[in-house]
């Protein structure tokens, strides 16, 4: 029986395109994480935590096989760190026109994020990194500083972990540990220190 | 069954006991031989060491010693409630990890009302974590028509190190060490059918610090 060759040669293409669209899958990641109410004094003043549409819908590619939709995570987590270190806090989505007299304005943005298995470290975790920058405008919208900060997250090992499950546990944990860091520190930064000092006001974040 | 038959049984049955034991060793500190004072109303969490790069003390042992501890007179908080109702103090970039570190935590009144409101009393830090060492031996398995099997023999050894350190909360102070060290081969056989034996380290490290913990607090 002599086969129709047009025909033979569509179904090896098509069980060809088949293997390579399974190979080439993109694991997509959105993580889970909802800081607890973090125990710390918030200093009195007021700022606005901007985060806009980009920083609000972020999703990247740490690699071809991983996407990480990371918006909806990161800007819960930072609403809820900023609450909690600063009395008088609104969050934007836009940069407003004006500030109030002493009065800050936060703009976090994402620069980059790393992501590690396994089969390419030789460890037994997979691991996330997350490196982010504050941008601090003072009340005349004028930008007094960058300041970057990384965080990272790990799982604990991988077994019985699917790469999808073990990166979103691993970005879960680098979102506490950003906010970690971010309680921790934030009050710390030499510029926005010195900023406050030349301010005349008692109303500035932070005095 | 020939007594021949029953000998065979027995001394495999008792091959693969031996196989699947495991030696633990259990070592400890204590600053005073009297047992660890604890009120009906206090209670104890046990934290697991998470800042080293290339391991952490995993959930499941913290959890399985809770287990052990937690009884009549000594009231365990989970561990992860404890981390989310003090965060971030307890994550692994910040949670302290001397005395002197804990004494300056425990200075932050707000940290302090945290703790009061959980009634804890002793914080118990476990580190350590259960290795395995690359398998030797070999082994083998195909399937053809006519059934398949494997064959051959591969064994691997397996250790489990923890240390758990108790700090008493209101006294800021040291109370104990304990250490545990755990080691076993376990086995797979391959007659046919591959037969697994599998050293229970982890558990038995378990065992053994759950059981010292609890004779800490109970005496």
């Amino acid at each position: 029986m002599r086969g129709n060759p047009f025909k033979l040669g569509s179904l090896v293409l098509l069980s060809v395109l088949l293997v390579a669209a399974g190979c080439a899958s993109v694991t997509s990641v959105t993580p889970t994480t909802a800081l607890p109410t973090p125990v710390a004094e918030p200093h009195p003043g007021s700022a606005v935590l901007l985060l806009d549409e980009q920083f609000r819908g972020e999703q990247r590619n740490p690699n071809a096989a991983t996407q990480i939709d990371l918006g909806a995570a990161h800007s819960a987590a930072f609403a809820t760190v900023f609450n909690a270190l600063i009395e008088q806090l609104i969050v934007a989505d836009e940069l407003p026109e004006s500030l109030a007299n002493g009065e800050i304005l936060i703009r976090p943005r994402l620069r980059e994020v790393q992501v590690a298995a396994p089969s390419e470290t030789y460890l037994n975790v997979y691991e996330v990194w997350l490196k982010y920058s504050l941008q601090l405008y003072n009340d005349q919208l004028e930008v007094i500083d960058e300041w970057f900060m990384p965080a990272y997250g790990k799982t604990p090992d991988n077994f019985m972990l699917s790469r999808g499950n073990a990166i979103q546990r691993a970005t879960d944990t680098a979102l506490r540990d950003i906010g970690a860091k971010l309680l921790i520190d934030f009050h710390r930064i030499p510029s926005l220190a010195q900023w406050r000092s030349s301010q005349p006001s008692a109303a500035v974040v932070g005095q | 069954m020939t007594i021949r038959a029953r000998t065979l049984a027995l001394n495999c049955a008792l091959l693969w006991l031996a196989g699947c034991g495991a030696t633990t060793t259990v070592d400890e500190y204590r600053s005073s031989n009297q047992p660890i004072a604890i009120d009906a109303s206090e209670t104890v969490a046990i934290l697991g060491r998470r800042d080293a790069g290339h391991y952490e003390t995993d959930r499941e042992f913290v959890d399985c010693i809770g287990a052990k501890l937690a009884s009549s007179t000594v009231q365990v908080v989970p561990e992860q409630k404890l981390i989310d109702a003090i965060y971030p103090w307890f994550e692994p970039r910040v949670a302290p990890k001397t005395l002197g570190r804990l004494r300056q935590l425990l200075d932050n009144p707000l940290v302090l009302a945290r703790i009061n409101a959980l009634q804890l009393r002793y914080l118990i830090w476990v580190d350590g974590s259960t290795e395995s060492a690359q398998p030797s031996g070999s082994m083998s398995c195909a399937i053809g028509p006519g059934g398949g099997g494997c064959f051959g023999f591969a064994q691997w050894d397996k250790s489990s190190i923890y240390e758990a350190i108790v700090w008493d909360l209101r006294d800021r102070t040291e109370r104990g060490r304990v250490r545990v060290d755990s080691q076993g081969t376990s086995y797979l056989i391959g007659a046919v059918a591959p037969i697994p034996m599998f050293t229970p380290v982890k558990s038995d490290a378990c065992a053994g610090l759950g059981e010292q913990l609890s004779d800490y607090f109970e005496g």
